[in-house]
């Protein structure tokens, strides 16, 4: 739009404009460039007086040392990253073939009354209440069923905890794609849920992915969950493992920063691909992206 | 749903059996192919929220010796201790504060980088996506990297303030330094996110109402006052409602950052819950304060929201 922008500012107005938009990117880009610059300078040259804005003797030690580096056969990064993997995939699988009946029934069958809109609005209840909530009584369920420390309980949490988010969002995609066409499917034999797996799906696709990459994110995310059901380094996703490295007694903080620095690569990429569909994956759908 | 409808569900081959029947279904097979879809989502939703919260209630009506194990019945002992706990009032009131100071500079800075972002262009679509990138990473790491730079004797920031002659600061040690590194935290991780909602709701609006205010004489900022805003009001309350249930419950900055302090400077509702239930085992506290919190949110929220649909009628 440009509704704003046809009436010529003053240069005044131009300056000061420009003024916030280059101090907020460089509020918003330095705390990054910062992080990854730490995990390529020596611990001397990130322990002395003197800081420096760009490292003088670049370094992969944090990453490769075969003692200390992340990716070193004793340090137990890479199995937090392989969890993390693990659980993100497997629960956004499960989460996208349960969510996406559901978000097809509220988004296509009028039910009796407001039925439609109560039943959507309790979903999204479910997503409202603080996790803080939930996970004292699911710990207690979780030591009960032995499933403490196993990416189990994750699986079953997290797929539960996403899927209001996905439901709402897939049921604002499914809106967008003309009822027409699965009828005309019917018209010629099939039965609804084969027009809506056959028809409603592959239309949504992109839907779908975006919706699969934010379940993604959000899982790669969690924290709190993952602090309190998981104990054992071995099961641990990646914010709860890397928590670990700074309650030790010692912050060894270019270890830290290249665990922090690998862990938001995915992240990064993945949200360049959904950037078209930010809006509606913040808002759940809630707002038209 | 009712109880017949469920019980038909369990069937798993209905949906074949009605194939054969109709070619164009009826409206009655809809609906059991509608409840059919809905189950296991409503299933999963209730063993993992209403089974829980029922727990907490059982739970907050018992009692606990110090390894916490289950030892009678308390009656509304748990209450009566959080109710008159001040510890539990001052969280109460920190969280609120927070949230408060946080999302209110969020919609601020989040709308004014919106009107200046609301070019078309390819540079502003890569522009907005770096803009963004904060919103995306775990809240944890973000906690991490201000915990980095705000060390009181190797962080950046405080190496950048004695380069231009200011004192060291103890940003983390002091109660209201400790406080407002946590806001700014916030906002730095959550105002793109308000930022990207608002301009998806500047960019949808009509463009009439702006002709017309020009052709009227309006100046800029009349423009933006009496004309914007008042188009805008419902999006507004949507970031609103979003941001401030997620600020209502930030724990993972407070985990890393300070773990609440100094003192109790900087411990919210979720923070002193944790604290609570993991470290002291006082689960009876921890859940009759996680309940009342539970009603404040359920309040706060449905206030909330009901501003949303008020809002968005009277559009």
């Amino acid at each position: 739009m440009a509704v704003l922008t046809q009436k010529p500012g003053g240069w005044r107005l131009k300056v000061l404009r420009a003024s916030f938009l280059t101090s907020t990117i460089i509020f918003v880009l330095f705390p990054l460039y910062w992080m990854i610059i730490t995990s390529f300078k020596t611990d001397r040259e990130l322990f002395a007086d003197k800081q420096t804005f760009f490292p003088k003797n670049f370094t992969w030690q944090h990453y490769f040392d075969p003692i200390e580096g992340i990716f070193s056969a004793n340090n137990p990064f890479v199995g937090f990253f392989v969890n993390s993997t693990i659980v993100a995939f497997a629960s956004t699988l499960l989460c996208l073939t349960i969510g996406s009946f559901s978000a097809y029934s509220l988004a296509r069958f009028k039910m009796r009354g407001k039925r439609n809109e109560r039943i959507s609005f309790l979903i999204l209840t479910a997503r409202m209440l603080p996790p803080i909530v939930i996970v004292v009584p699911l710990y207690l369920i979780m030591q009960q069923l032995g499933l403490l420390n196993t990416l189990w309980a994750m699986l079953i949490v997290y797929t539960g905890f996403n899927l209001p988010f996905v439901v709402w969002m897939l049921k604002a995609f499914f809106e967008e794609i003309p009822e027409s066409l699965e009828e005309s499917a019917m018209i010629d034999g099939s039965s609804r849920f084969m027009a809506f797996i056959k028809i409603v799906l592959p239309l949504a696709m992109p839907g779908l992915v975006a919706t699969s990459i934010f379940t993604v994110i959000l899982t790669w995310n969690e924290f709190l969950f993952a602090m309190f059901l998981l104990n054992n380094t071995d099961v641990m996703t990646l914010p709860a493992g890397i928590s670990t490295f700074i309650t030790q007694y010692k912050t060894n903080w270019g270890a830290l920063t290249a665990a922090a620095t690998m862990s938001i690569l995915p992240v990064l990429i993945f949200s360049f691909m959904v950037q078209k569909h930010l809006v509606k994956g913040m808002t759940m759908g809630a707002v038209k992206g | 749903m009712n109880m017949k409808e469920v019980a038909f569900m369990r069937v798993p081959t209905n949906h074949k059996t009605n194939k054969k029947k109709t070619a164009a279904p009826g409206l009655s097979n809809d609906r059991r192919l509608a409840g059919m879809l809905l189950t296991p989502t409503l299933l999963i939703l209730a063993l993992l929220t209403l089974f829980p919260i029922g727990y907490t209630i059982f739970i907050s009506f018992s009692s606990f010796d110090t390894f916490g194990k289950f030892t009678g019945f308390a009656g509304l002992d748990n209450y009566l201790k959080t109710f008159t706990s001040g510890v539990f009032w001052s969280s109460i009131y920190i969280t609120l504060l927070f949230t408060a100071l946080a999302v209110g500079s969020q919609i601020f800075l989040g709308f004014n980088l919106a009107l200046i972002m609301s070019k078309d262009g390819k540079a502003m679509k890569y522009l907005r996506w770096l803009l963004i990138i904060p919103m995306m990473l775990s809240p944890l790491v973000v906690a991490i990297v201000f915990k980095l730079m705000l060390n009181t004797d190797m962080g950046i920031i405080n190496y950048m303030l004695q380069g231009i002659g200011l004192p060291k600061i103890n940003f983390l040690g002091e109660p209201v330094m400790a406080f407002l590194s946590l806001v700014v935290v916030d906002i730095w991780q959550w105002t793109p996110m308000v930022f990207l909602i608002i301009l998806a709701g500047m960019q949808a609006l009509p463009k009439d109402p702006f002709e017309a205010a020009d052709i009227d004489g309006a100046s800029k900022f009349q423009t933006i006052r009496y004309v914007m805003i008042p188009m805008l009001k419902p999006i507004l309350i949507v970031a609103l409602v979003i941001r401030t249930m997620d600020a209502l419950r930030t724990f993972d900055q407070v985990f890393v950052l300070t773990q609440g302090g100094p003192g109790r400077a900087t411990e919210t509702v979720s923070f002193l819950m944790y604290r609570q239930a993991m470290k002291f085992s006082d689960f009876g506290f921890a859940t009759a304060g996680l309940l009342i919190v539970l009603v404040i949110t359920i309040i706060i929220s449905s206030l909330l929201i009901k501003l949303m649909n008020s809002s968005q009628s009277a559009n």
